[in-house]
Order: C-alpha cells, then structure tokens, then sequence
C-alpha cells in the first residue's frame, strides 16, 4: 500500500500500522492494569 | 450520497479463491471470513440452542426429571457463554467482515491474516466449552458470569472454560482492531466519518467498547486462574481476598458487554428503517451522539448489577440514576426511528418486519430493564425469572432479531440470490409469537418470586413454566425455517439484482449481486 514518492514515515501503511499497535497496546495496558488494580484491592 | 463507481471490470479485477477446505483454512479475503464467522455462529446458535430447550424441558413441571442440579447449572453457564461469546458476537462480526469493506469502499480489512486467525481461535475456544460438559467434575457450574467464590472451587471444566474466555476474548480484541484500523484509514475518499453509514459507525463505537472491556474480564478470568493454581487470593475470603471484588471487576466488563451485543443491531435497525421507509434516516447526527452517549454511560452503571452486595445507600442512588439516564439516549434512538417511518413509503419485507419487532420488543426489554435499575425495586428481584425475562428481551429480540434483519437485508448481496419472502415473513410471525409465549410469562414467573438457575420450583409456578416450554421449543423449530430459507437461497434462489430494496442507500448496492471476490480495488470516490 505504500505509495511511490511518498515518504515511508507517513504512508497510509504506517499509519495503518501504527492505528492497529496503538489499540493492541492498550488492550495489553488494561489487561495488565485490571490485574494490578485487582491486586492493590486486596493488598 | 452520491459514488463515482469504476467500470464493472474493475470489480471483477484478478484472482479467484483457491478451491477446497484450504481456501477457508488460508483465506484473508474479508467475505470469506465473513461467512465463516456466520456459519460458525449460526452453529453455536444451535447448540446453545439445544442447552436452552433442555433447561425448559427440566423446567416443564417440578421436580427433578431428566437432569441432575448440577448438570442443570451447567447447562444454563454454557447456555449463556455460548450464545454471548460464540453466537452473537461472533453474528455481528461476521456482518462486520462482510459490509464495512464494501459500506466505505475499501477493498478489505485492514490486518488480513490478524482477520483468519481472529475467526480460526473461535472453533477450538468453542470446542473447549462443549468438551468441558465430559470431563470430571463436568462443566463450569457458576453461570455465565463466572462469579467468585464457585468459579475458584470448581473442578477441571472451570479450567477449560477461563482457557475459552481468554481465546474468545483474544479474537474479540484482534477482530476490533481490525475493524477500527479499517474504519479509521481504509475509507474512500470523500467517505467523512459523518457520511458513513449507521452500521459502521455502531460497529466502530463498539470496537472502541470491546478493547476497552474485553482486557478487564480476561484479567479476571486470569486471577480466577491463579486463585485456583498459583496460592493467589484475590477472590478468595479465606485468603484475605475480596468475592465481591469479582462482580466488580466482572460487571465492569459485563455491562458495556450488554451493549457489545446490541449496539450493531442499532446500525443495522437504523438502515433497514431507512430502506424500507425510502427516506433517509430521521436525525442522522443525533443517533451517533446517542450511540456514543450509550457506550460511554455504560461504563458508570456497573455496579446496578449488584444492589443487594451490600452497598452504601449514596453507591445505590449514583448507580440508579446513571442506569436511568440511558434511557435518554436510546429513547432519542426509538424515537429517530419511529420518525423515519412517519409519512415514509414503508413496506414490510421480512428485513423490515425483523427491524419493526426489535423497535417493539427491545423497547420493551428497556422498560423491563428501567424497572430492576430501580434499587428498592431490583432488592425484590433480583435473581428472579422477571431478570430472566427482561435480558432475553434485550438479548433476543434485541440482538437476534436485528442479526436475522440483517441476514435477510444484506442475503441477496452476498448470494445473488433472493430468499423465499412468505417463507421469511412466516420464520417472523412464528418467532415473534414464540419469543414472547416463552419470555413474557417470565415477567410473571419472576414478580411471583421463582428464582432463576433452579432445576425444580414450587407447584404454583407450573402453569406459566409450561407455557414458557412450549413457546420455547416453537421457537428453536421456527429456527429451521431460517435454516431451510437460507440455504434454498443460495442454491436455488431467482437471481437478485443489485439493489433488490428500492429504498437502500450505500456503497453496498453499487456492487453487483453477489458482490465480487474482490471489490473497491479501485476505490469509488465519494461526492
């Protein structure tokens, strides 16, 4: 999907990319955080 | 709105799919996994299915007849997982594979081997829930909502089913990442957020919910796990945990899940009202500020779940008045739709009649739900069949009707073919009546005090418990109407064109009927 001539740094593809790290990156901080919340809880 | 559409050539474009079972196994193609998806719910939706019928057929008189308690328990825990996790999710994913691409012009979904494995972690995650009823001990026994301290006492099913949830909650996440990153970069140009159509804007706030809630149950699921097997105890009293801990953190995930399951039905309603009333939805911008305003508040309602834990009366009264303000935001929703229909051209196509019961029906199902959102109400009860009936009402005549709308709004599209419109109409009518023959006697049931998750009851509940079975097993045999309906479509069905509703507006209906393999390679622009 990368398009001739335009800089790599802001191709559709990298975006694309970096939408998709972006969200799983939060799905990982929640998870984790649940669990740590779960243990401050009960501490 | 208007599109530019390339040359039908161009629709067409190289490439067909490779034949045989490794075309399914291999495919990144966004209809192929959308089909999949269906099927496989379809599946699941018999199978909880068949648990349904037989915790009504236990249920028909009292006493104990075909079931032990404990086997009746884990009945009515898979009944519920399945058709949450593996039946309906996975319906709305599948129309999600199928429409967004085709509904923004895009030429697939954004990750398309995230999309295969997405689908391919369903089948051994489902495998793992209807497996677990054999092994020792047999399957999970503390409903659906798994809470502590059962689910850390429990023998090996309750293993495999934590090991399920955290698959199912794994394709969820990577399914909503895929659809967001679709959504968000993969439109055509001139597609503004504002000009998508309602189902893509539904499903793009529903991602945003499933990657914010899914992570929280699979962190509960985990210490479940490690209370069980790592000397943890963050559920267990004995320990110095917390059980009521657990509904905290699993009603965190298991509300904004209640509208997981119904937000897409929205989209889908709010197009086929449009389609069949032939004019263009009432307050286009005030039903996506409401569906935004519905997902957001249902994050602050959580604790409406657990009134009689033992909660401060100030906790009471905030967690009332949150769960009583959405009904702002979807009454602003019934009424947009009712004013679509006002001096609309309607008519009732099987798409239409299944949207106008789920108006009817999950209005019904709020009202119910307005009710138990009271606390000094919900203290009377709670865990009663009136909870029963009102989350069925929600769930089925919510979420299901508004999948089967859609399955019959978008059949042509996908098969080239039409369905057999009496034999919908007559799958409607029955579903209608047998939904409500089994559920609305549970309002009954519940106000007279017959609690929910019992294999046995009290002699002066039989009546209502029997009209309840017979509605029920109507119900299931309706199903194979669909079934039978489905399947003579695409294999015999007459050829449908490319907008079979006159009514219908989008993207979709400038493809030909079926859609091609591939479509947008080139994209549409549009004005």
């Amino acid at each position: 999907m990368d398009i001739p001539g335009q800089s790599p740094n802001n191709s559709p593809a990298r975006r694309t990319r970096l939408t998709g790290l972006l969200l799983a990156s939060v799905a990982l901080a929640l998870f984790i955080g649940s669990i740590l919340g779960g243990w401050v809880s009960v501490k | 709105m208007e599109a530019t559409v390339p040359g039908h050539a161009d629709t067409h474009a190289h490439g067909h799919p490779p034949s045989g079972l490794m075309r399914w196994v291999t495919t990144t193609n966004h209809k192929d996994i959308g089909t999949l998806y269906l099927w496989f719910s379809f599946a699941m939706f018999l199978v909880g299915g068949m648990m349904a019928l037989t915790i009504r057929s236990e249920l028909f008189q009292p006493g104990l007849q075909i079931l032990e308690p404990e086997r009746f328990n884990q009945m009515t825990t898979l009944h519920g997982l399945i058709m949450v996790f593996g039946a309906i999710m996975p319906a709305f994913v599948g129309f999600a594979n199928w429409m967004i691409p085709m509904q923004i012009g895009a030429s697939d979904m954004a990750f398309g081997r995230m999309n295969n494995w997405s689908f391919w972690l369903l089948p051994p995650a489902a495998t793992l829930l209807v497996v677990s009823l054999f092994v020792p001990g047999g399957a999970a026994a503390a409903g659906w909502t798994l809470y502590a301290p059962l689910s850390v006492q429990q023998g090996m099913g309750m293993d495999m089913t934590i090991f399920a949830v955290h698959i199912l909650g794994m394709s969820s996440i990577m399914g909503s990442i895929n659809i967001i990153t679709t959504i968000l970069n993969l439109r055509a140009p001139g597609m503004t957020l504002m000009k998508m159509p309602l189902f893509v804007w539904t499903w793009l706030i529903t991602a945003f919910l499933i990657i914010a809630v899914m992570p929280v149950l699979a962190g509960a699921v985990t210490m479940i796990l490690t209370d069980r097997h790592f000397g943890t105890s963050f559920f267990n009293a004995a320990g110095g945990g917390d059980p009521v801990l657990f509904q905290h953190v699993f009603w965190f995930f298991g509300h904004p899940e209640v509208y997981i399951v119904v937000i897409p039905g929205f989209g889908v309603v709010s197009q086929v009202v449009s389609a069949f009333s032939r004019k263009p939805l009432f307050g286009y911008a005030s039903m996506v500020y409401a569906t935004a305003s519905i997902a957001i508040l249902s994050f602050f309602v959580w604790a409406h779940h657990m009134y009689t834990v033992g909660m401060p009366v100030g906790g009471q009264l905030f967690f009332m008045y949150a769960t009583m303000l959405i009904a702002i935001p979807t009454g602003v929703k019934v009424f947009n739709w009712i004013a679509t229909m006002w001096r609309g051209s309607l008519s009732f196509e099987t798409p239409m009649l299944f949207s106008l019961g789920f108006i009817f029906l999950f209005t019904m199902g709020g009202f119910s739900g307005l009710v138990l959102a009271m606390a000094p109400v919900d203290v009377q009860m709670q865990d009663t069949y009136y909870v029963v009936a009102h989350f069925h009402y929600t769930m089925v005549a919510g979420a299901l009707f508004s999948a089967f709308s859609a399955t019959y709004y978008w059949l042509p599209k996908w098969t080239g073919h039409m369905y057999n419109e009496t034999l919908g109409k007559v799958h409607f009518w029955l579903s209608l009546v047998f939904f409500n023959l089994t559920f609305f006697v549970q309002h009954f049931l519940g106000l007279a005090g017959m609690p929910r998750r019992i294999p046995d009851y009290a002699l002066q509940f039989s009546e209502f418990n029997q009209i309840s079975t017979i509605g029920a097993f109507g119900f299931g045999l309706s199903q194979l109407l669909f079934l039978y309906n489905v399947i003579t479509c695409i294999r015999s069905g007459p050829k449908a064109p490319a907008k079979p509703w006159d009514g219908a507006e989008g993207l979709e209906w400038e493809l030909p009927s079926p859609a091609p393999y591939h479509s947008w390679e080139t994209q549409p622009t549009v004005k």
